[in-house]
């Protein structure tokens, strides 16, 4: 990959897995520990990025925030490439009342706008990871599905499937060999957008105060600073330009991806 | 077109009843008790029972289910616990400021947008386009809760041109407007840039300069009225997410709309205000798509004569 994008968000990407996996080896303080005396100081020798409301070391708590950002992320993604893939697969290879049934679900689910049911199920089940996650995962594999059935259907019809249905092969194993190898491509483009949208969607239920309370996050960072924005505007500053930084990476990727593996596909952001 | 308008009308009624059956079954299926929430924890079991019997929570789920698909043919979605009124009547006090926030935010991202995606295309890989689609992919990964305090401490807390929040007279509505509105620009700037470019090579545009119309008359009578097509459409598909960035902005601005009830209400388990919020939302986007679709339709044959 040429790109220098490209290569920028693949960096940026490792700095973060980096942060998320060695955080706690990394983090030059403990992101828990208070010095309420020094509560709100800015950027100094010994705290490059400054100190929170409670005087806990602002660079040590972004580098801490990276693992609850990366954690959502991937899973969220996986959990809905997983499930939307398959979904997809099937309602695209069998077509008939299955595909009418998947389809409709999905038009409805795609019905409702961005993360408002997100927010009203992570919000009914209490702030934490886990249920983040599950809010988010609920209508993130309906792109998937959609990505997947569309491919299957017009593969369908191609000769190499039709030679392996010929000389007999089971639908399962003409799917996984045959089918899912060609979409596999598209997929990881979408996942790699759908990496934004999951990292940006947990930063704004933790923003709203329904992501994680026991570790920090940059969403939750950044709403407990906007308190203090007169005074310490880089509590709330700091914060937002790690997730931004971050979705641009995933977008930069995303985009270098599908000029790379989809070059038919139109050079726009979703 | 009627029959077109008629079809599109018709499978309204299954997507509504879907979207209302998905929000009474996930927000049903959800733990929590809304009783206790009502009650608080301390109150006496014999209370709580009756007050469920009362709400008819005890009723089996295919009643309850009923009773909501009835309520909500009348419009009729709950009453809040917490300001002891009709959800709707809740609802509808703060849909205006919504609104306006909403339509203020889509007008700001336009005319941001359209210039700048125009001229980017015309003067394709030079310095304007390198500059704005680099700008563009920033705001898109900027969420609006980053930019919103960038806005109110800049603006508001060191220039002090506008206030930090609430909603008193237009100087209020700038900020959280041009937090909505920018991200949204970022999008529909890289799509109209996109479509632009597509249109420029159409072979229409090809005779209308080899007949030597004046770039400007091509630009402006041939390229943008095709091209900017596809914008409209993609407008109405961001409008969930302008609805969505509504949410998020009116917390970050304490723009007293539907978002911050929204919110308010999940803070304090208002479970028929959320069921509310939410429904009536979804309704809104469904609604806003079909307009969108139609408004397609009517400028593009194609669209309601082809397949489908």
């Amino acid at each position: 990959m040429k790109s220098p994008a490209a290569i920028v968000g693949l960096a940026v990407l490792a700095l973060l897995a980096m942060a998320a996996v060695f955080g706690p080896w990394l983090a030059p303080r403990d992101p828990a520990a208070l010095d309420l005396e020094n509560a709100l100081s800015g950027p100094s020798r010994a705290h490059w990025l400054g100190q929170d409301e409670l005087g806990r070391d602002l660079a040590s708590r972004i580098i801490a925030g990276a693992r609850a950002s990366a954690i959502a992320g991937l899973t969220v993604v996986a959990i809905s490439a997983a499930l939307g893939v398959t979904v997809g697969l099937l309602a695209g290879w069998f077509g008939g009342a299955v595909d009418q049934i998947v389809m409709r679900l999905v038009d409805v689910l795609l019905a409702f706008p961005g993360i408002l049911l997100a927010i009203a199920i992570a919000g009914i089940l209490g702030p934490s990871l886990r249920n983040v996650i599950f809010a988010l995962s609920i209508l993130g594999w309906t792109g998937f599905a959609r990505l997947a059935r569309g491919q299957a259907l017009s593969l369908r019809e191609r000769d190499f499937v039709l030679a392996a249905e010929s000389y007999g092969a089971p639908a399962g194993r003409i799917l996984r060999r045959h089918i899912l190898p060609n979409v596999l491509p598209a997929i990881v483009v979408q996942a790699t957008f759908g990496l934004a949208g999951a990292i940006l969607a947990e930063a704004s239920l933790s923003f709203l105060g329904l992501g994680p309370q026991n570790i920090p996050t940059w969403g939750g960072m950044l709403a407990s600073g906007v308190d203090y924005l007169l005074f310490a505007p880089h509590l709330s500053l700091v914060p937002g330009a790690a997730i931004a930084l971050t979705v641009l990476a995933c977008n930069f990727l995303g985009d270098a991806l599908r000029d790379k593996l989809d070059p038919r596909a139109a050079p726009t952001l979703r | 077109m009627t029959r077109f308008v008629g079809r599109r009308l018709l499978l309204l009624i299954p997507t509504a009843l879907g979207v209302a059956t998905l929000v009474f079954f996930f927000l049903h299926m959800i733990p929590g008790d809304p009783v206790e929430v009502m009650l608080g924890e301390t109150a006496a079991q014999a209370d709580k029972e009756a007050l469920r019997n009362a709400l008819g929570l005890n009723d089996p789920l295919p009643q309850q289910y009923g009773r909501f698909l009835r309520g909500l043919v009348r419009g009729d979605v709950g009453e809040s616990f917490f300001y002891r009124q009709p959800v709707a009547h809740v609802l509808l006090e703060r849909a205006p400021a919504t609104i306006e926030l909403a339509l203020a935010g889509l007008a700001i991202a336009l005319l941001i947008a359209i210039p700048t995606g125009v001229l980017a295309a015309v003067k394709q890989y030079g310095v304007f386009d390198n500059v704005a689609m680099f700008g563009a992919l920033v705001g898109a990964s900027a969420p609006n809760f980053w930019v919103g305090p960038i806005l109110i401490w800049l603006f508001a807390l060191k220039i002090g041109w506008f206030p930090v929040g609430g909603r008193e007279g237009l100087a209020s509505l700038v900020l959280p407007a041009l937090t909505l509105g920018l991200g949204m620009a970022a999008i529909l700037s890289r799509m109209t840039r996109a479509s632009v470019l597509e249109t420029l090579s159409e072979d229409f545009v090809r005779t209308a300069r080899a007949k030597g119309l004046p770039e400007r008359v091509v630009l402006f009578k041939h390229v943008l009225r095709n091209a900017l097509i596809p914008v409209v459409t993609l407008v109405g598909l961001q409008f969930g997410a302008l609805l969505s960035g509504a949410i998020i902005t009116e917390r970050v601005f304490s723009w007293p709309g539907v978002g911050t009830l929204f919110i308010e209400a999940i803070q304090s388990r208002d479970y028929p205000v959320v069921q509310g919020c939410v429904l009536y939302i979804s309704f809104a986007y469904v609604l806003i798509n079909l307009a969108v679709d139609l408004l397609y339709a009517a400028v593009d044959p194609r669209i309601r004569l082809g397949a489908r």
